[in-house]
C-alpha cells in the first residue's frame, strides 16, 4: 500500500465543526424525502443500500485485507430469509429483515472459522464459491424458495418507511466502522492487514479478531437484502445472489478508499450515482461503460478518493476519517 | 550452568523438518533467567528457525518447549507472547502503513488507553525518536525501524526477549544504544537470547553462548570456551588438513539457504579442507576462532544513515 507522507491538511475541521457538518448532512437526509419525487426516494434508497454494502465489506476486507467476494451471498440469504418469513409466516417486514441479519451473523460464525484459515485469492475464491452455493440452494430448494420462479411479496406502497429503515441501517454500519476504526480493535485489524504473522507475535489473537470482523460484516448485507426484497416486492436467485453485487460493492469501497471510515460512503454514493447516470444516458451500453469505469478508477486511484485527498494535503491523515 | 535458578526456558529434543531437510535437529538446552544468552552458528544452521519455533511462528515436529513451567510447543504466537516471550525479526516487521505510536499501541497489553499512551511515549522517548511518533513506520530509516521494533516488543511486557540479529545493518552509535538498552532491561530482570553475526558484540555482551550447526546444538558455554572450542571452529572454518573429522551426528540435509561466508565455501562433513587452511607452520594458519569484527561471518555490513533519529 502507498504510505502517506506528512503534510499540513487544507481541510482540517475541529471535532465540533465535524459534528456540525455531520448533523447537517443527517438533517438533509431526514428531510429530503418530503420534497423529493418517488423516483428520487427510490434512488436514495438504493444509494443508501450501497453505502451499507460497501461499509460492511470494508469492515472485513478494508481493515483486515481479507478480500471477500461473497458479500452477495449474505445479501441473498437476508433477502430470502425476509421474503420467506413475510410470505409464509406473515411476519412484519422490519422484523423479518432483522431476522435475515441474525441468520447471516450465525452463518458468519459458521463459515468464518474454516474460511479464514485461507488467505489471499484462496479466501476470495472460497467466499465466491459459497455465495454461488447460496444461489444454487435457492434455485434447487423449490418447496421453500419457489426456485427460479422467485418469491413475490405484497406490493409496498409506502416508500418512506423503507427509506428511513435503510438510512438507519447505513448510519449503523458507518457508525460501527467509525467506532471500530478508532478503537484498539480497529488498530489490531489494521495490523492483521499489514502483517498477520507480526501481529500474532506481538500478541494479537488474529483468528478471534478476523472472525469478529467477518461476523459483524455479514449482518448488514443480511438486513439490507431483506429491506431490498421488501422494497422491490420480488426476488429471484439470479437477482439477489448475483456476483455483480459483490463486484459493485468492492468497487464502491475501493473507489472511495478501503480501510477508511468515510471512503466507502463517498465511493458508494459517487460510483452508484455515476452508474445511474450512465444507465439513463446509455441504456444499451451502460454495463460496458460501468465496467470500464471501474477498471480506470482502480488503475488510476488504487488507494481511492480518500488516499488521493490525503496525499494532496486536502484532508488530514486520521483514522477518524 | 551451575546455578540455583530454575530455567525460564527449557528446550528438549526440538525438531523441525521442511520436507527432507531437518532445519532444527533434536535440539536441547535450558536458559536460566536474568542473563544474556547468545546463539551463534553459520548461516543456515537453524537459528531463525529455532526462534520461529520458540515464538510459535512455526510448530515443531517433535520436542518440547517449556517456558515458565508450561510446554508451549505448538501454541499460537499470541498465547506465547501473553505468557511473556517476545521477539524481534531478522528483517524488521513493523506495520509500515501505521504510525510509530500505532505500532506500539497494537502490542500493548494494558487496557487503559492513557497508560498505554504514556508507556509508548516513554519507550519512544528512550530511543530518542519522539519527533517521529506520528510518522508512518514505513518512512523510518532501517536503524530507526530496528529500535522501534525492539520497543514494540517491550510493550508486550516480556520476561524473555529473543533478539534476531539486532545489530545487523546498524551503525556504531545505534549499536551502543541497543547495548545500553539491553543492559538496562537486564537490570530490570529481563532475560535475553540474542543471535547475531556480530561476534565481537555477542562475545562481549553474552554471559553464555549456544552454538548451532546444521540445526543441532554443538556447544554451550562462556564466550572464552566457545572461542576455543574445536567443534565451533570446525563449524565456521571447516577442518584443518590432515585432521580427522570431529564426531558428528548422522549427516542431515542442509537447508534451502546457501551458506554465505567470506571464506571459500566450507567443506561438508567428512570432506577435506582446502589447502588455504593448512595446519603447517608458516602457512598462515589462522588463530583459533578470533571472531573479531568482520572476521569470518556476516559479510559486509550496510551502513545505517538514520543515526539516532
Amino acid at each position: 500500500m502507498s504510505v502517506v507522507k506528512l503534510q499540513k491538511p487544507r481541510l482540517a475541521l475541529s471535532t465540533r465543526h465535524s459534528a456540525l457538518l455531520l448533523a447537517g448532512l443527517l438533517l438533509v437526509c431526514l428531510a429530503l424525502p418530503f420534497v423529493a419525487s418517488a423516483y428520487v426516494i427510490s434512488l436514495l434508497f438504493l444509494l443508501l443500500m450501497w453505502v451499507v454494502m460497501a461499509s460492511s465489506w470494508n469492515l472485513l476486507s478494508g481493515y483486515t485485507g481479507y478480500v471477500s467476494f461473497g458479500h452477495a451471498g449474505f445479501f441473498g440469504v437476508g433477502a430470502y430469509t425476509a421474503a420467506i418469513l413475510i410470505w409464509r409466516a406473515q411476519w412484519e417486514w422490519w422484523l423479518a429483515c432483522l431476522a435475515g441479519g441474525v441468520l447471516c451473523a450465525a452463518l458468519g460464525v459458521l463459515i468464518g472459522g474454516p474460511a479464514l484459515r485461507l488467505r489471499g485469492p484462496y479466501f476470495a475464491i472460497a467466499l465466491l464459491g459459497l455465495s454461488e452455493v447460496g444461489r444454487i440452494v435457492a434455485v434447487v430448494w423449490e418447496p421453500l424458495t419457489r426456485g427460479g420462479l422467485g418469491i413475490s411479496l405484497p406490493p409496498d406502497a409506502e416508500l418512506l418507511p423503507d427509506y428511513y429503515a435503510m438510512l438507519a441501517l447505513a448510519l449503523a454500519a458507518v457508525g460501527l466502522v467509525y467506532g471500530i476504526a478508532n478503537s484498539k480493535i480497529g488498530l489490531r485489524l489494521l495490523a492483521i492487514r499489514e502483517d498477520e504473522t507480526a501481529a500474532e507475535v506481538v500478541g494479537v489473537p488474529t483468528t478471534r479478531y478476523k472472525l469478529l470482523a467477518f461476523t459483524l460484516s455479514a449482518i448488514f448485507p443480511g438486513v439490507a437484502g431483506g429491506l431490498y426484497a421488501w422494497h422491490v416486492s420480488y426476488i429471484d436467485p439470479g437477482a439477489v445472489f448475483a456476483v455483480s453485487l459483490s463486484v459493485r460493492t468492492i468497487a464502491s469501497a475501493m473507489f472511495g478508499g478501503a480501510g477508511t471510515v468515510f471512503g466507502p460512503v463517498i465511493g458508494a454514493l459517487l460510483l452508484n450515482v455515476l452508474a445511474e447516470v450512465l444507465w439513463v444516458r446509455f441504456p444499451f451500453f451502460h454495463p460496458v461503460l460501468f465496467g470500464g469505469l471501474i477498471i480506470v478508477i482502480l488503475l488510476v486511484m488504487p488507494g481511492g478518493i480518500m488516499a488521493l485527498l490525503q496525499q494532496r494535503g486536502i484532508l488530514p491523515r486520521s483514522r477518524r476519517l | 550452568m551451575g546455578t540455583a535458578d530454575a530455567p525460564i526456558l527449557a528446550v528438549r529434543g526440538l525438531t523441525r523438518r521442511f520436507g527432507g531437510v531437518i532445519a532444527v535437529d533434536d535440539c536441547s538446552f535450558a536458559l536460566t533467567p536474568h542473563r544474556i544468552w547468545g546463539l551463534i552458528g553459520p548461516n543456515g544452521s537453524g537459528k531463525t528457525t529455532l526462534f520461529n519455533l520458540l515464538s510459535g511462528v512455526l510448530a515443531p515436529d517433535a520436542g518440547q518447549i517449556v517456558f515458565k513451567g508450561h510446554n508451549v510447543a505448538g501454541w499460537p504466537s499470541h498465547r506465547i507472547t501473553a505468557r511473556g516471550l517476545g521477539r524481534t525479526f531478522q528483517i524488521t516487521r513493523l506495520f509500515e502503513g501505521m504510525t510509530v505510536l500505532e505500532n506500539m499501541r497494537v502490542a500493548a497489553r494494558a487496557a487503559d488507553p492513557a497508560r498505554v499512551a504514556a508507556r509508548a511515549d516513554e519507550l519512544i522517548e528512550f530511543v530518542g525518536l519522539r519527533a517521529l511518533r506520528d510518522e508512518y513506520a514505513g518512512n523510518l530509516s532501517y536503524g530507526q525501524q530496528k529500535l522501534i521494533e525492539f520497543m514494540r516488543v517491550l510493550m508486550t511486557e516480556p520476561e524473555l526477549i529473543l533478539l534476531d540479529e539486532p545489530f545487523a545493518g546498524v551503525n556504531p552509535v545505534m549499536e551502543n544504544k541497543l547495548v545500553e538498552l539491553i543492559h538496562a532491561l537486564l537490570a530490570q530482570g529481563k532475560t535475553f537470547l540474542i543471535t547475531d553475526h556480530e561476534m565481537r558484540l555477542i562475545m562481549s555482551l553474552c554471559e553464555r553462548v549456544l552454538v548451532l550447526d546444521y540445526g543441532h546444538l554443538i556447544a554451550e558455554g562462556p564466550p572464552a570456551a566457545i572461542r576455543a572450542d574445536e567443534r565451533v571452529i570446525e563449524a565456521y572454518f571447516g577442518r584443518r588438513r590432515g585432521e580427522p573429522p570431529s564426531p558428528q551426528p548422522s549427516p542431515t540435509g542442509r537447508g534451502s539457504e546457501s551458506r554465505e561466508r567470506d571464506e571459500p565455501s566450507a567443506p561438508l562433513r567428512g570432506e577435506e579442507r582446502p589447502a588455504r587452511y593448512s595446519a603447517s607452520p608458516g602457512e598462515g594458519v589462522p588463530p583459533p576462532l578470533p571472531l573479531e569484527e568482520g572476521g569470518g561471518e556476516g559479510g559486509s555490513r550496510p551502513s545505517d544513515a538514520g543515526g539516532e533519529g
